[in-house]
């Protein structure tokens, strides 16, 4: 059955985006991403350390992916608006991630600048996914603006917790008519699953990934997860009873008039 | 933003083959989900569903409980005016009747919301035909002024109303706005509303939207049960409530089930609408939009509308009266239409206390 | 003549063009990203670009991320 995830006009048969940091070695990132089988793989921008030059991450996606860079390092709307302006003049086509972190601790992300840079990229033709904290009137903004998705943290970033904000994504699912992608937090496939059950339109995983024993072949259990969460969700699960039936009749008066 | 392009998603819709094509099976799986989907509160909706009422009531029940509270919210209408230039076939107040208008005069209005308020109401409705002339905006305003004295939370139930009046009236204190479509469906709108301004079914439709944006604190919005197929107006009023409150979150969104009432000379309802059906209706409603009010007027028998606190409802009227000036007496005109519980609000207090519910007379006043 | 390069202070010969820049420092001029004086410039400016004292030159370039 063809099930495809549409953003900025391009249709995914994907539900899982790959993030490329923190691999023990690039030459990993290609095996993993076809392992996984993702479309969307997210990248970084940097400044060169003129001393020690790094090799061009791009040179190990695979041909055919949609390159999303992130902005990551940025501390407000201004800089994160410089990074994705940066990524695009160096040929990363029109996606970007905003991230904007201004918080070292916990690396959670600021709502608000977000919404910002949001509203500036979109109008400036690009195809905008912010990484928040998730909230149902920052969602709403960020739908309003002209946000391509919205991306709520499942667990602070890299922390591997799964799902601890499940009830405000749940919300966000709910509420937003926007695609949900679960980012940050997700430690297992099982989690994964958990949140493309929940009806979330897909997830983006990096730290469980590139940190495995096996990168490689914990980007293929993924990959099946995030495609079996999809599958159940898609087949409308039961519903859990939370009460049993009810004793006394409340429409016990009504009778057959007619 | 308007409605009506919702109702048109709808509007040539093969309801009789989707009801057909419902199983009991569909039924049981839609009353256990938590979030209902549009065309899952039609299958509610549906014949098919009468079956599973009692399954219905038990969750409407826990939902209202969960999210309102064992409590009733209590209000009651005062009729401003009774002057009115529309033909509506339904209606007592129509121009073609022939009886003695009234308008109140603002020293009556301060002896009938003197009245009112000694029965401990702080919630109030005000009504008026449809009369730019007779009833014009700046007297709603005036109205509005001496009424603040006494309530804490006033409703207006008047003619459509443009945005920048609404923002006008919201200014003078008004904070809740009830307007009926009377019928959802295009062609009978038009059937029953022969004549006058109400013709105009765009610009009532979308009133309650005009009203959300000028910063009305709740709307009210409902279809009158009788007029045609209930199915489908309960339909289109959930489908409207929930747009209001997607479009509009910060908006208290409720809905009424009013049934056609006899008045002096009036034409009969073209479809009949049972309890059962009401109850339908109500319990549907609740499952697909659970934070939405559900108003039950004195339209309703005693024991009826003791049956429906538990099924939904979140707020009654009591000691109503449906003639202007009907309450401080002496000059007491024709009614709209009849009531039928006719209990004071003391009364009705202690009822609701009676089924383990507490009256509220004030659930808030704007600052 | 005092250049700002990524932040930090740097010397260079008078005259040099920002395409020398590149060379200089062995960076692979397919795949940095240079900010001069705050704007994004092109590599097919890069030769005619002469640096002048206290201008601010950023190279970026792409990186592993989530």
């Amino acid at each position: 059955m063809s099930d495809p995830l549409i953003i900025g006009g391009q249709k995914l048969f994907s539900r899982l985006f790959l993030g490329t940091g923190k691999f023990p070695n690039n030459k990993m990132i290609p095996e993993a991403v076809t392992a996984s089988g993702a479309q969307v793989v997210t990248i970084a921008l940097r400044r060169v350390d003129p001393e020690f030059p790094e090799e061009n991450i791009v040179n190990f996606v695979p041909k055919g992916c949609i390159l999303m860079p992130n902005t990551s390092g940025a501390r407000n709307a201004r800089e994160a608006v410089r990074i994705a302006r940066m990524a695009r003049a160096a040929g990363c086509g029109n996606w970007v991630k905003i991230e904007v972190i201004a918080d070292n601790r916990y690396l959670l992300p600021d709502n608000y600048e977000t919404i910002k840079a949001t509203e500036e990229l979109a109008a400036d033709g690009f195809v905008v996914l912010p990484y928040v904290s998730p909230d149902l009137m920052v969602a709403r903004k960020l739908a309003e603006v002209g946000a391509a998705a919205v991306m709520p943290l499942g667990a602070p970033i890299g922390s591997n917790r799964g799902l601890q904000t499940r009830e405000l994504i749940r919300i966000l699912i709910e509420e937003i008519s926007l695609p949900v992608i679960v980012d940050a937090g997700i430690g297992r496939p099982s989690q994964a699953a958990e949140a493309m059950e929940m009806g979330a339109a897909a997830v983006l995983v990096n730290t469980a990934i590139a940190t495995a024993g096996d990168p490689v072949a914990m980007a293929r259990a993924f990959g099946r997860a995030v495609e079996a969460g999809r599958a159940a969700f898609l087949a409308g699960p039961g519903e859990v009873q939370r009460y049993a039936r009810a004793s006394s009749p409340l429409t016990g008066f009504l009778r057959d008039e007619d | 933003m308007s409605f009506y392009k919702q109702y048109q998603r709808f509007k040539d819709f093969d309801y009789a083959s989707f009801f057909n094509r419902l199983t009991d099976q569909d039924i049981r799986r839609i009353i256990n989900k938590n979030r209902l989907s549009e065309l899952d509160y039609l299958a509610l909706l549906s014949p098919r569903a009468e079956k599973c009422l009692e399954e219905m009531a038990q969750k409407a029940h826990r939902l209202t409980i969960q999210h309102f509270g064992r409590v009733i919210l209590l209000y009651t209408p005062l009729y401003l005016a009774d002057y009115c230039i529309n033909s509506c076939v339904y209606c007592g107040f129509r121009v073609q009747n022939k009886f003695a208008r009234k308008k109140l005069s603002l020293d009556e209005l301060e002896s009938e919301a003197r009245v009112i308020a000694g029965t401990g109401l702080k919630h109030i409705l005000i009504l008026t035909g449809e009369s730019r002339k007779h009833s014009p905006v700046s007297y709603i305003k005036e109205c509005v002024e001496i009424l603040k004295k006494y309530f804490t939370s006033i409703g207006i139930e008047i003619y459509p109303l443009e945005e920048a009046e609404y923002a006008e009236l919201v200014f003078a204190g008004v904070d809740g706005l009830t307007i009926y479509q009377e019928v959802y469906d295009e062609q009978v709108y038009s059937e029953v509303h022969p004549a006058g301004p109400k013709r105009d079914y765009r610009f009532r439709l979308d009133a309650p939207e005009r009203a959300c944006r000028a910063g009305i604190r709740s709307v009210n919005v409902g279809a009158l049960l009788g007029l045609y197929d209930w199915r489908t107006e309960a339909f289109f009023t959930g489908l409207h409530a929930n747009y209001l409150q997607n479009s509009y979150p910060d908006v208290e969104v409720s809905i009424s089930p009013p049934r056609m009432r006899p008045y002096p000379g009036g034409a009969a309802p073209r479809v009949m609408v049972n309890d059962k059906n009401l109850v339908q209706y109500m319990l549907a409603f609740r499952l697909f939009v659970p934070r939405g009010g559900i108003s039950i007027s004195t339209r309703e028998r005693p024991e009826l509308r003791e049956y429906l606190i538990k099924l939904g409802t979140t707020r009654m009227s009591a000691g109503s009266c449906t003639a202007v000036g009907g309450r401080s007496g002496a000059d007491k005109s024709t009614g709209q239409f009849e009531i039928s519980d006719e209990r004071d609000v003391a009364t009705m207090a202690r009822v609701i206390y009676s089924h383990g519910y507490q009256p509220v007379y004030k659930d808030w006043q704007t600052i | 003549m005092k250049i700002f390069l990524n932040g930090k202070i740097a010397d260079f010969v008078e005259g040099s063009s920002i395409a020398d820049l590149v060379v200089l420092k062995k960076l692979n001029s397919n795949y940095v990203i240079v900010e001069y004086n705050n704007q994004i410039v092109q590599k097919d400016s890069w030769p005619e670009i002469q640096l002048k004292n206290e201008d601010k030159i950023e190279i970026f370039q792409l990186v592993g991320g989530g």
